[in-house]
């Protein structure tokens, strides 16, 4: 069966033969461009609209844009950084080798969200979870798109609470570049560039950027970290980026690399412990690379195809955690390796066989070869060094997926989407996610109802933790939305999002005497509201959002590390034509802590208010100042901690001054 | 499984080639789209535009020179909405010359030969010059509208805008690429 299927969309393709277009003139109308906001028009493609180069109103999901403009004026330094104003996000920063993003208030190892570099997912290969931190290029990003909800039945496992796409400049924007330098306290540099060209005649363009960061991010020794570590830690991260992009008519090559050097003193709580908190390195590598070929000439349908290649490797000179010396034992350096790769093709095509039916459909081939484990060795004190670890044994598996999604213009005001997606693993078998959407546009008014399925395989990460469990299933989301926004003129927006969903067969903890493992056990069940508006008057733009989300288990106890209440706005005003001024703000709500906290003697993590703001004097000869201040107020407070009984201490007050030149 | 799944990928490597095979083929590209979002920009232009003085004739004149590629778009746009509470008349024209009391002007596809002279025309007066070719933004048109990567992107012409005495929102000025050209 599921070989006449294979057949089946191959007849498809090749009924898309060139002699069956017809030139049909376009279903785009004017009364759709005048219900349009200049958003959207900015946003719409000049071919045909794809699964996701539609307006926002037509996408069946919630989407919240962070333009380059906004990187810029607000001067964001971290993806979470740009991520902290948009509504229903929540942070564990553990100011150290990896911060994690929790999405509608489902706590996870950043294995819930998918992140993509132009597309491309950057999830680690091993535990399926994204890094956060310094390693994102912003200066370079043209947007970054952020897609609430599940997205399985498009995008696979990990899209379960939402997508984060960057999307890096295009060759084909003005030729030129820039290069910028940062300097700032606790040890904040960065240095980066980039450079464009784009002959258009040939239609031919390249782009390369590089981008070096360094930091100590905050003061966590003594008593300004609570106590959890030493007068003596370290703490430090340096982030590489290097990319290129190449563009030949219609093929467009890329390739993406982060390196992401950090100490791992954060990790584990040291004073009374029996790590060291210095001399440690957690050295973790990303590669991505590919070749997409795009045929968008046709009126009626768009091709896709694509051929990738990712790595991830935590690299063999990580010393993961340092044991003390003491009177009776040497200590010892515990040195880590694990690589991964994994090679893809994916073909995607749009197809409009009529005006109002919009077919989206895509087959995917994936192959990987993945660590069973870390590699570990020891060192024999303290002081000195591990041998470099061998080679582990390697896991290879194939995934094949293919999906096929329909949008249908109901009437002038309705549109309906249905969807679904069939995943198949050599490790876990088969996942189907469907979904379900309906539409209503009328003038300025959008309405979305939305279903939709969602799944997160385990990955060697989870199957190989602590005694193992080879069984594991993937977790499952089941996700009900009802999305409403009102354009009440082009300078202003309102927005409301109401969600509730639930994760089954959820990755639990079993730990007892002889067992420490994942098993498919409880539940996870959020409920929210995200309130949103922006509003530009003259030169001044607004924005402001509010969420509230209640995250319980099977037996309603609340999780931890959620706040039920969150908060963000900000401002930015046109002083002049080269004077701009920014203030934001942040507040979350108090949260539960998932162990007692030593220093306080309970488990609650206070609420926070924190204020931040930039100063950017653009465009002076081609030069940009840029002054920031964040948590400008020195504001004392903290984040969860699952990794030891405390909590983390977010950075004080942080200024940084950055002059650039455009050319 | 694992021999399903070699299977499947390798029939999917064998779609692959052949979809790519098929996307090579002959094909046409209509452009009525293309000019359908650019007077879609156009319309959403006169939002965030302010004109100095208060506009005199009964109607707001908008003038195309060069090829007509809108069709009729710029008719069935403008003739439901209006611009700064006035009907919005569109002429065709060949000359600069017939330009009297246009508020905007939109340069369609390549005029080499004509653009010295369309510039010489509309320059420091309140026209809005919109063209669609790249390297007229830095010759002096105000708005010059590009295709990047499928999408329209425009660049403003900061001298020139200054000049015309017309006033541009900072969200229009935000999204596009600016050209600064020496006096």
């Amino acid at each position: 069966m599921k070989g006449n299927l294979l057949f089946l969309i191959a007849i498809i393709i090749a009924g898309l033969t060139p002699a069956s277009y017809s030139q049909e003139a376009d279903s785009l109308r004017t009364d759709d461009i005048l219900k349009m906001s200049f958003t959207d028009l900015m946003n719409m493609k000049v071919v045909s609209a794809s699964r996701i180069e539609q307006p926002i109103k037509d996408v069946s999901a919630t989407v919240h844009v962070i333009t380059a403009q906004q990187i810029k004026d607000r001067a964001y330094f971290t993806l979470e950084e740009a991520l902290s104003d948009l509504p229903g996000m929540q942070f564990r920063n553990i100011v150290g080798f990896n911060s994690y993003v929790f999405m509608r208030g489902a706590p996870s190892q950043n294995n819930l969200i998918l992140l993509l570099v132009d597309g491309i997912q950057i999830n680690e290969l091993n535990s399926g979870g994204f890094y956060g931190g310094g390693q994102f290029n912003l200066s370079d990003a043209e947007q970054i798109e952020v897609v609430y909800g599940p997205a399985s039945a498009l995008y696979g496992t990990n899209a379960v609470s939402g997508i984060i796409n960057i999307i890096t400049k295009s060759p084909e924007e003005k030729s030129g570049g820039h290069i910028s330098l940062l300097s700032g306290n606790f040890k904040t540099r960065m240095a980066d560039f980039n450079l464009k060209n784009y002959y258009s005649e040939k239609n031919i363009g390249y782009s390369v950027s590089a981008m070096y960061k360094t930091s100590e991010k905050a003061n966590l020794s003594g008593s300004e970290g609570d106590n959890n570590w030493t007068d003596e830690m370290e703490n430090f991260e340096n982030d590489i980026s290097l990319s290129a992009r190449m563009k030949v008519k219609s093929f467009n090559a890329g390739v993406v690399y982060q390196e992401k050097q950090s100490s791992m003193t954060t990790n584990f709580k040291t004073i009374g412990d029996k790590y060291l908190d210095r001399n440690t390195l957690w050295d973790i590598a990303f590669l991505n690379s590919y070749l997409k070929y795009t045929n968008s000439k046709h009126e009626k349908w768009t091709l896709n195809s694509m051929a990738y290649y990712r790595n991830s490797t935590v690299r063999p000179n990580t010393i993961d955690h340092i044991i003390k010396a003491t009177e009776t034992n040497p200590g010892q350096q515990v040195g880590y390796y694990r690589p991964n790769q994994l090679a893809g093709i994916e073909n995607q095509f749009n197809y409009k066989p009529v005006e109002k039916l919009l077919l989206i459909g895509g087959i995917i081939g994936e192959i990987e070869n993945i660590s069973e484990q870390f590699s570990i060795t020891y060192s024999n004190s303290q002081e000195s060094e591990p041998p470099k670890p061998p080679k582990p044994s390697m896991l290879n598996n194939q995934l094949f997926s293919y999906y096929l999604q329909a949008n249908y213009q109901l009437s002038n005001q309705f549109a309906f989407t249905g969807g679904m997606r069939h995943d198949f693993s050599s490790y876990y078998g088969q996942v189907v996610t469907p979904r379900l959407g309906l539409l209503y546009n009328i003038s300025k008014f959008t309405a979305k109802a939305l279903y939709n399925k969602a799944f997160r395989s385990p990955e060697p990460w989870d199957y190989k933790y602590g005694t193992g469990n080879n069984d594991l299933k993937p977790e499952k989301m089941h996700s009900f939305e009802l999305s409403l926004s009102y354009q009440v003129t082009d300078n202003l927006l309102f927005g409301t999002s109401l969600y509730s969903n639930r994760i089954n067969e959820k990755l639990t903890k079993e730990t007892n005497e002889t067992v420490d493992r994942w098993i498919n056990k409880n539940k996870l069940t959020t409920t929210g509201i995200e309130l949103y508006a922006n509003y530009i008057i003259r030169d001044l733009r607004f924005y402001a959002n509010y969420t509230f989300n209640d995250s319980y288990d099977q037996d309603k106890v609340t999780i931890p590390e959620i706040a039920k209440h969150t908060a963000n706005a900000g401002i930015t005003y046109s002083c002049t034509e080269n004077i701009k001024m920014n203030i934001r703000t942040n507040y979350s709500g108090e949260r539960l802590n998932p162990f007692v906290i030593p220093s306080t003697g309970d488990n609650y993590i206070d609420d926070a208010l924190l204020f931040h703001a930039c100063l950017s004097v653009v465009d002076i000869k081609g030069f940009d100042f840029q002054l920031k201040a964040n948590n400008i107020f020195n504001t004392e407070y903290y984040h969860p901690s699952n990794r030891f009984a405390g909590r983390y201490r977010q950075p004080q007050q942080t200024y940084t001054i950055k002059l650039a030149y455009n050319f | 499984m694992k021999e399903y799944c070699m299977r499947n990928i390798k029939t999917l490597i064998t779609i692959v080639f052949l979809s790519v095979g098929i996307a090579y083929g002959e094909n046409s590209f209509a452009q009525s789209r293309e000019y359908l979002l650019k007077a879609g920009f156009l319309e959403k232009f006169t939002h965030f535009i302010e004109w100095p003085g208060t506009v005199s004739s009964e109607t707001f004149r908008i003038a195309v020179i060069g090829e007509n590629k809108f069709g009729n778009a710029l008719e069935d746009i403008f003739s439901k909405v209006k611009i700064k509470d006035k009907t919005a008349e569109i002429v065709y024209i060949s000359s600069v010359d017939e330009l009297k009391d246009c508020m905007i002007l939109f340069i369609s596809g390549k005029m080499d030969n004509k653009l010295d002279d369309i510039l010489n025309h509309t320059t420091g007066k309140p026209i809005l010059t919109i063209s669609e070719n790249s390297g007229y933004g830095k010759k002096g048109t105000i708005i010059n509208m590009l295709l990047v990567n499928d999408y329209i992107r425009y660049e403003i012409n900061r001298n020139a805008l200054s000049k015309s005495g017309l006033k541009m929102s900072s969200l229009l000025l935000d999204s596009a690429t600016i050209i600064k050209t020496d006096e």
